[in-house]
């Protein structure tokens, strides 16, 4: 999580400016590719929407002409062939500035026992962390725990620290419901 | 003498998913409102 998008030098969530918040995801593409990600965008985005506010508006900030575009092309079939106009912003990319430690991992934050297995970790290792991510999305019900073991079974964890991650899941989703 | 059953988990135990880095990454940002 992070602030682009500005001018304002080194952004902060009280002194934002005029920067965005925003999201950056290291991908490795030859697992899943840029334009897969810009179709996940739009399935959330509106693309005939003006933006709410600077903070809060949907964009798409690009790195490279290739990104940008693919993500005009991508923006335009979300319209779905009709003669809208594009208006969600597609920007270029400047400084990217991470946002606060609390805002990182989220969700992830609310649950002790979870937190407790990065024990170790530096606040920016627990940011980059891969595990984290897919925790945060499974605590916050965006990724279902079938999938999270999957992952983490593809990635090298043993069965008993699995087994142990199942738990703790179910036991945070549990405490979500209530 | 047993070493104490660690009830808190030992430091790192998800280190072996992190340990796994691709050889080539990519940036992508957005901005979901």
């Amino acid at each position: 999580m992070g602030y682009t998008g500005g001018t304002q030098l080194n952004p902060t969530y009280h002194r934002l400016g005029d920067h965005t918040e925003s999201f950056q995801i290291d991908y490795d593409p030859t697992r899943i590719s840029y334009e897969t990600l810009l179709r996940y965008f739009w399935k959330d985005t509106n693309p005939t929407e003006r933006p709410y506010s600077r903070q809060y508006m949907s964009a798409v900030f690009y790195e490279s002409e290739a990104q940008r575009q693919l993500a005009l092309a991508t923006g335009k079939q979300a319209l779905g062939g009709r003669s809208d106009q594009l208006l969600t912003p597609i920007l270029p990319l400047g400084t990217f500035y991470r946002a606060e430690d609390y805002h990182q991992k989220y969700y992830l934050r609310r649950f002790t026992a979870l937190m407790r297995e990065f024990a170790g970790y530096s606040e920016r290792q627990f940011e980059d962390s891969t595990a984290a991510m897919w925790l945060n999305a499974c605590v916050d019900g965006h990724w279902k725990l079938e999938g999270l073991e999957a992952e983490f079974e593809r990635l090298g964890l043993s069965e008993a620290d699995r087994e142990r991650m199942r738990r703790l899941v179910q036991a945070a989703l549990a405490q979500r419901r209530r | 003498m047993q070493p104490a059953a660690n009830a808190e988990a030992p430091l790192g135990r998800l280190l072996p998913v992190d340990a796994v880095t691709p050889t080539h990454v990519e940036t992508a940002t957005f901005a979901t409102g």
